[in-house]
């Protein structure tokens, strides 16, 4: 059961749920790295959106195309 | 370049299946362009096969992965600087997608990611980014927040890269999926691989010559290039091979991840 739809039929506060409710992997980051290597390594872990995962219909527009362009003042 | 695309109806878009239009003239009135849709003469075009994948969870970067955050790892790894002398100061900006690589290059700095944080990162698989760009694969042609583009608003004007998170995420909470620069993907690029896919968590063909890329303006739309065909320049045309591919990390962990 969703934890939202359960905090919604036990009256549990919705804040209280959040944690409970999933099981969530830990990272730490390593102090001895380069202050600017632990900035990247932090802000990647920060920056992650979690997908949850499910069927659906996969699909394509033909034709493939190659990204292959030229052109000046890039 | 001028816009390509063809005038389909908004009827097929919204309620035909997934991918297959009705074409018609630009007069006709329930007409709506659809960049980067091709017909030729007579054709009905179609995106069938449809077929069924089931993905299991997994973490993706909100942005694509800037020079900022590139540079950080080629120094730090003592490879060499990602396009040095290849771009302007105005394409070459901190917060602008790291672009110009080879595909193992994207894939190196997304197990370097993975090697320093104890995650396992890599490239995303074609079918997790377009799962993601669809948010959790919803009936879209676009990854836009409304799942339509409008230029400026919600997608960038033209080619080119813009400051990652220019524009508004898609509902998932996901950048530039239907903008900026384009992505390198895990997966071996075969154009019907999709439709023979194994359908739980596919990771393209066992081999091949080019990979797959992905984000263009239209999420279904897929591309592919040689993964180490390096840029370069020529007095002719100026920049050439694939200057506007970058990427982002996945995290193949079924938990969400935060930091300790």
């Amino acid at each position: 059961m969703k934890c939202s739809l359960m905090a919604v039929l036990t009256a549990l506060p919705l804040g209280a749920c959040a944690d409970a409710g999933q099981l969530k992997t830990e990272v730490t980051i390593n102090e001895t790295l380069p202050e600017e290597v632990q900035t990247v390594l932090r802000r990647s872990v920060e920056n992650l959106v979690f997908v949850e995962g499910g069927a659906f219909r996969w699909v394509m527009l033909a034709p493939t195309l190659r990204v292959k362009v030229s052109m000046r003042g890039h | 370049m001028g816009d390509v695309g063809a005038y389909i109806t908004s009827k097929s878009f919204n309620e035909g299946p997934l991918g297959s239009y009705e074409f018609v003239d630009k007069n006709h009135p329930d007409a709506m362009w659809m960049p980067w849709v091709f017909q030729a003469a007579g054709e009905k075009r179609t995106a069938e096969p449809v077929h069924k994948v089931t993905l299991s969870s997994y973490s993706m970067g909100k942005y694509e992965v800037t020079f900022e955050a590139f540079d950080v790892y080629t120094q730090a790894t003592g490879n060499p600087v990602l396009a040095e002398g290849m771009l302007g100061k105005r394409s070459r900006k901190p917060r602008k997608p790291a672009h110009l690589m080879t595909w193992q290059q994207a894939r190196d700095y997304c197990l370097w990611l993975g090697e320093n944080t104890g995650l396992n990162m890599d490239l995303p698989t074609e079918a997790q980014w377009e799962y993601a760009a669809r948010s959790r694969g919803k009936k879209v042609a676009y990854g836009t927040d409304t799942g339509m583009p409008k230029k400026g608003t919600n997608i960038g004007p033209g080619l080119g890269v813009e400051k990652v998170g220019s524009y508004p995420p898609n509902p998932l909470g996901l950048y530039d999926m239907s903008a900026n620069a384009k992505e390198w993907m895990l997966d071996w690029f075969a154009p019907d691989y999709y439709a023979n896919s194994p359908e739980v968590d596919p990771r393209g063909p066992e081999s091949g010559t080019e990979k797959s890329v992905r984000s263009g303006k239209v999420v279904l739309q897929r591309y592919h290039e040689p993964p180490k065909a390096a840029p370069r320049i020529t007095k002719e045309f100026g920049y050439e091979g694939h200057p506007y591919v970058g990427f982002r990390c996945v995290v193949n962990e079924d938990k969400p991840i935060i930091l300790k």
